[in-house]
């Protein structure tokens, strides 16, 4: 048996259980009709997907949300059964779907400590012999023989995860659990992830974060809907998958044929994101800002790819607040290639955010310290800086070695006007999206613009390694009310917003419209 | 490989067990003497009620009450919580894979230490009313202990999972035992039947059970057709309930 878990046409759905669980008496007064339903309304979660994960491989499982990740975890792990097909695994395993589930508020750390390795298949004497080393890996200290409802949260999940990985899986399951606590312990935690994989323990892996599961895994597979769309080599996956999600949206990728990451690029636009694949493959080392998938993943952070979870976060920003305000450093990711969507990571950006902030930041007396900052993430603030030259200085010295510049920033003409050309063409698809005129009123839209030309001032600084220029005037006036409403599931929805991009581009080949954002990928310049 | 698995089922029972009883004592100061407060109360109760007040002809009263309410609590006790075992633990049973039956049996393992704690109570009043224990405890306790035990786990195992789906099951198990509690004989006797329900009191493996710890705790007799009969009865309750059981445990990660 050379496969820790093989999947066999497996089959799984769910029958829609609140007309049982709503009630006996509504169950029983509608017996005929409960049954029938119970049969005619299920969710098909797995549509037969087979699949082999052999021994010691690390496999990644990637997909939106709902496609079908956790029933196929909890099917490993044996929570669930299929209705169809066969589920073969061979080894103990320890899953890391949910730490510390089992665990006693009122029980010491010690205590669950045992309770819980014996759940997860251990017997009473094997989890004796481990509680030392599990008591010191969690660095709890005294804490052990506390009961567990005085922890904090990061402790709980350090009790959990030291548990959970003391246990000598053979295989283990990973459901998005590193996203919790704190940096150093999730740097903890994919350490041990990576000692694992060394010492040949089969990892199975689902998650968002596509970095992760590009660093770590030997093979991914993606689930869409219920059956897997891809499964091999992990760039090529994670490329079909992002291409996928891009092609739900379309803004960057209008005239590339679907699922082809190397098909011709627009002629409106450079070809950034493939070049950034060429290097990663001539270079061999993945550095994060270099690879293709930060790039696509940039975009959709701006573009509002709602399968992105940052694009949350970024979306107030950038969207609502029509790139008005907002500039995120981001400290201590040194010495982690993680990608910029995970939750935690959101957590440790220092968000500029009110006006006193940006006065600060405007007049250079913002403090950034030094030597600690992997990544800086501006959203349209280095065009409103009086002294940018001396503010990307700063940054400069601020900045790891390894460190880049994410900037989305304002390129327009000085003291921008709306043409009544692009005033009408707003108004014409505000209509057609709500059937009502907006209410515009022409003016300045970002009244601050200075007349900074931030494109040279950074390259005085940084190596720019990607310029992408998007938006229009458009963007400010219709986004908001697109994104409000945008369903990717709706066919209707995605073909509205692929004319209005599609026509968004025409105008700007014909000059009719300017572009006026570009996101720039540099990094530091080493002197 | 098997002897291991059984090491490793018989640590799970135990620990879970030991859970639940440092759970629940954890942060009172009397700990287990309210074990044996509550039965002991409403024993108080029933002794007002029905010796004073309604001056019931039974002999030694106190111990005839006890001798039955001390079980039946156990029975009560389990069905009761019964309902919230699988309900209590969903994080576990929606993350973790282990056999979902031994939460069942942790908690009726912990009323029945319970029970077990509270026989010296029993055997107190034994010897205020100047009787003394007899050696057939030796068998009779861990003998009744068993059949007991087989049958509160087999309703249990089939309350706990049914009310997953229907959380309607809570209330009724509630009505139930109440009833249950007044059609067994605990409070009366069995003599005090009216001779055409009697078939009827004998048909509840309850009233069997009952029945025996009073003869066990009160005259130190066993009476191994009772005991035999209950212990059928008590196989095919826990078969059915554990057939019950199984046939929706892979459904109780999709409900919760």
């Amino acid at each position: 048996m050379d496969y820790a878990v093989r999947f066999e046409d497996v089959y799984k759905e769910y029958p829609f259980y609140q007309h049982i669980t709503a009630g006996f008496k509504s169950f029983v007064f509608n017996l005929p009709r409960s049954i029938a339903s119970l049969k005619k309304t299920r969710f098909i979660a797995l549509k037969g997907i087979s699949f082999d994960v052999k021994k010691g491989e690390t496999f990644g499982i990637i997909g939106r949300n709902g496609s079908g990740k956790s029933t196929t975890l909890g099917l490993i792990a044996g929570v669930i059964r299929q209705d169809r097909g066969h589920i073969k695994t061979g080894g103990r395993i320890s899953s890391l779907l949910e730490l510390g589930a089992g665990f006693h508020p009122d029980l010491s750390g010690i205590e669950n400590i045992i309770l819980n390795g014996i759940l997860m298949g251990n017997t009473r004497e094997e989890m004796l012999k481990k509680a030392d080393e599990i008591i010191e890996f969690s660095e709890l200290g005294d804490f052990i023989y506390q009961p567990l409802r005085t922890y904090s949260s990061g402790m709980y999940v350090r009790l959990g995860f030291s548990v959970a990985v003391h246990i000598d899986p053979e295989i283990l399951l990973v459901d998005e659990a590193l996203a919790v606590g704190d940096l150093n312990f999730q740097e903890k935690c994919l350490d041990k992830m990576t000692d694992f994989k060394k010492s040949g323990v089969t990892i199975i892996l689902a998650s968002h974060d596509l970095t992760l599961i590009s660093r770590l895994c030997d093979r991914v597979a993606w689930i869409d809907g219920g059956s897997i769309k891809a499964n091999g080599k992990p760039e090529e996956v994670i490329l079909r998958y992002l291409d996928n999600l891009g092609q739900k949206i379309n803004i960057f990728s209008i005239e590339q044929p679907p699922a082809e990451s190397g098909g011709q690029p627009s002629s409106a636009e450079p070809a950034a994101g493939l070049d950034g694949e060429a290097t990663l493959q001539a270079s061999g080392s993945f550095s994060w800002w270099d690879s293709p998938l930060i790039i696509k993943e940039c975009e959709a952070v701006i573009t509002g790819d709602p399968g992105v979870h940052f694009y949350d976060f970024l979306k107030k920003q950038c969207m609502i607040e029509s790139l008005e305000k907002g500039l995120s450093i981001s400290n201590r990711l040194k010495g982690m290639t993680r990608n910029l969507i995970t939750y935690g990571i959101c957590k440790s950006f220092d968000v500029i955010d009110g006006d006193d902030k940006i006065a600060a930041l405007q007049a250079g007396r913002l403090d950034i310290k030094e030597g600690c900052y992997d990544l800086f993430l501006s959203i349209d603030a280095l065009n409103r800086i009086e002294n940018p030259d001396l503010f990307l200085e700063k940054i400069n010295h601020a900045l790891a070695d390894t460190g880049v510049i994410i900037a989305v920033e304002y390129i327009g003409p000085v003291n921008f006007q709306w043409s009544e050309r692009e005033i009408e063409i707003a108004e014409m698809i505000y209509k057609s999206l709500d059937n009502k005129a907006p209410g515009l009123s022409p003016g300045n839209t970002a009244g601050a613009v200075s007349s900074v030309d931030v494109i040279p001032a950074i390259e005085r600084v940084f190596d720019i390694s990607t310029i992408r220029y998007f938006g229009s005037p458009l963007h400010g006036l219709v986004f908001d009310k697109i994104l409000e409403r945008f369903d990717t599931n709706d066919e209707k929805d995605s073909a509205l917003l692929k004319t209005i991009v599609r026509l968004e581009h025409v105008l700007i080949k014909q000059g009719i419209l300017e572009n006026n954002y570009a996101l720039i990928i540099a990094r530091k310049r080493l002197s | 490989m098997r002897q291991n698995y059984f090491k490793y089922y018989r640590d799970l029972v135990l620990a879970l067990t030991q859970k639940e009883l440092k759970v629940k004592y954890k942060r009172s100061f009397l700990g287990y003497l309210w074990s044996i407060a509550n039965p002991l109360a409403l024993a108080l109760v029933f002794f007002i009620a029905f010796k004073i007040v309604m001056k019931i002809q039974i002999e030694n009263y106190t111990l005839f009450l006890i001798s039955g309410l001390f079980p039946w609590q156990w029975f009560a006790n389990s069905v009761n919580s019964s309902v919230m075992v699988f309900v209590g633990n969903a994080p576990l049973i929606k993350k973790v894979n282990f056999r979902r039956e031994v939460l069942v049996i942790a908690t009726v393992l912990n009323d029945m230490l319970h029970f077990i704690l509270s026989i010296p109570v029993i055997l107190v009043f034994i010897f205020l009313y100047g009787m003394k224990p007899s050696l057939s405890w030796l068998i009779g306790i861990p003998l009744i202990l068993t059949v007991q035990f087989i049958i509160t786990f087999g309703l249990c195992v089939a309350i706990s999972a049914i009310n997953l789906f229907f959380r309607d099951i809570e209330r009724i198990v509630f009505i139930f035992t109440t009833l249950m509690f007044y059609l067994t004989p605990i409070i009366y006797s069995e003599n005090m039947v009216p001779e055409k329900y009697k078939p009827l009191i004998l048909l509840n493996p309850l009233s069997l059970l009952v029945m025996s710890w009073r003869k066990l705790f009160m005259n130190g007799t066993l009476d191994f057709k009772d005991i035999a009969l209950a212990f059928i009865s008590s196989l095919i309750v826990a078969a059915v309930g554990y057939l019950i059981f199984r046939k929706l445990r892979w459904r109780f990660a999709e409900v919760l």
